[in-house]
């Protein structure tokens, strides 16, 4: 089982256990994480699940493409190099322990 | 002492109230009421991704079916709830009298049919609404299936873009004019009509004297109209929604094409809230809008959950909505049904890439995109703000949406 790190803005961790395949979105509405909102459920309409993968982890996360990168210039809170929509981050064994930072806000 | 809620309609909205009780730390006994067998799934790709694909049915699920144990929510599905007593606070679920501290009702709408006498018996008309639906749908779909689509709206466009997409020969008919009036303004439509000309899309608008015409097996074999008959193999109806009151007007609320609530989505019942499509808001001014979508399924139910926990509400968030047809990602904010006094586009219309902006004196009202999703999102929180230095110079791409709403 892969599990994934969300850190709050507040330096608190949930730890969760996530089902290879899912999103980090699905991951996170699946046990009630704070702060993905998710709006459009993952069709990459809006911008409201946005995480930032932490430096360890952002090489193997991989980076944003085409319409998520253009949408996370117009997040709540300011892209960062690791900046992603976490429903385009499918979840595989190879980031067992992947940490992602929540922002403070998501609109 | 923890009161006890039950919400009737285990939809968008439904689902949303309860993750966002449990999120907020209410500890209470919670009861989600649905009348398909699913629990919560999204609806928005059912016309899309789900009838392009062959992806499994639990892809769409909210959450998944484990997450409701886990919270503590008694998931009851496959239930129709037709009877609610606001003064006992109890609602009929099979031969269970379920009592009630607090209900929300997210009940949804159902799909408009055609009175065509045809339409009720034909085994070969569709409508898009559930999982099972579209299944149903895509399992007729092969390259070749002749299928007709009535109803030149936001589903019947998504539906005709993935059945061509599937190799069908699709013919979309509309009523009105144009595609899409009720929704989006002509400049997008326009370029709607012409994405679906060009992928070989027949699109025939300001069509009369539509009916079905079926064949001796009882399936509608041909659609007949002012603009000539229409072969067809399948046929799905896409033209509306009506808002699911039943069980509101049996319990004597308030109703009025949709069920009325004020700002907090409360009825005129106490402890009766309705959120979704099936709500209808009263506004300050004294207006009413019932919206159809969503994120405002997810927002309402946000609200009503800070509500019940007695919270600080969210902020209403502006009315929004998307579509994909083909690979073009349509956006729109705003109230649909704002009285817009001029358009102004910004961007490449020929390119398939521009944003149009609905203007009323010094506010934009309304916000169309065609692939500009990044624009789209940058201005949305604009809207219904006085912004009189910015309108000119919307339309000018020299200067970037940034510049443009940079905060003073």
């Amino acid at each position: 089982m892969t599990t994934v790190e969300f850190e709050q803005p507040d330096g608190s961790v949930t730890t969760v256990e996530a089902a290879d395949g899912e999103s980090i979105m699905r991951t996170a509405l699946s046990n009630l994480v704070p702060g993905i909102v998710a709006d459009c459920g993952g069709e990459l309409s809006c911008a409201t699940c946005h995480v930032i993968v932490s430096d360890a982890w952002v090489g193997i996360a991989g980076p944003p493409s085409g319409f998520e990168d253009e949408m996370l210039d117009a997040t709540s809170e300011e892209r960062e190099p690791g900046s992603r929509l976490s429903c385009q981050v499918v979840v595989s064994p190879v980031l067992d322990g992947v940490r992602v930072r929540v922002p403070a806000s998501q609109w | 002492m923890s009161r006890r809620v039950v919400v009737l309609g285990a939809g968008h909205g439904g689902g949303e109230v309860v993750a966002a009780l449990r999120a907020g730390g209410f500890d209470g006994p919670l009861t989600l009421v649905g009348d398909e067998a699913t629990p919560p799934y999204q609806r928005p790709p059912l016309s899309k991704s789900f009838l392009l694909g062959a992806s499994p049915a639990d892809e769409l699920l909210a959450r998944p079916r484990s997450f409701y144990e886990q919270q503590q929510v008694d998931l009851v599905l496959g239930r129709r709830v037709d009877h609610v007593d606001t003064t006992a606070r109890t609602v009929q679920v099979g031969d269970e009298s379920v009592p009630y501290d607090v209900l929300v009702l997210a009940l949804g709408g159902r799909p408009r049919m055609l009175a065509d006498p045809a339409a009720a018996k034909a085994d070969n008309l569709h409508q898009v609404k559930t999982h099972a639906d579209v299944e149903r749908l895509r399992d007729r779909l092969a390259p070749g299936t002749r299928v007709g689509v009535v109803g030149g709206g936001f589903v019947g466009l998504e539906v005709a873009a993935s059945a061509r997409k599937r190799g069908a020969e699709v013919t979309v008919l509309e009523l009105a004019p144009r595609l899409l009036g009720r929704v989006c303004s002509e400049v997008v439509a326009e370029h709607v009509a012409s994405l679906h000309g060009a992928r070989g899309v027949d699109v025939r608008t300001g069509v009369t004297g539509l009916h079905l015409v079926t064949g001796d097996d009882g399936r509608i074999a041909r659609v007949a109209t002012d603009q000539g008959i229409v072969e067809v193999d399948e046929v799905v109806v896409g033209i509306g929604m009506t808002p699911e009151t039943g069980p509101a007007e049996q319990a004597g609320l308030a109703v009025d094409d949709g069920i009325l609530v004020d700002a907090d989505y409360r009825t005129s019942a106490p402890d009766v809230f309705a959120i979704g499509d099936c709500a209808r808001v009263l506004r300050p001014d004294g207006s009413t809008l019932r919206l159809e979508s969503a994120p405002h399924a997810a927002s309402s139910a946000r609200r009503v959950a800070a509500v019940i926990l007695g919270r600080e509400t969210p902020p209403d968030a502006a009315p929004w909505f998307w579509s994909h047809q083909f690979e073009v990602k349509i956006q729109m904010a705003g109230d649909p049904s704002a009285r817009v006094s001029r358009w102004v586009t910004r961007g490449d219309m020929a390119g398939g890439s521009f944003l149009t902006f609905g203007i009323v004196e010094d506010r934009i009202v309304r916000i169309e995109a065609v692939d500009r999703p990044a624009e789209f999102a940058q201005t949305k929180s604009w809207l219904d703000r006085p912004i009189p230095s910015v309108i000119d110079r919307l339309a000018d791409e020299s200067y970037s949406i940034r510049q443009l709403f940079a905060r003073p």
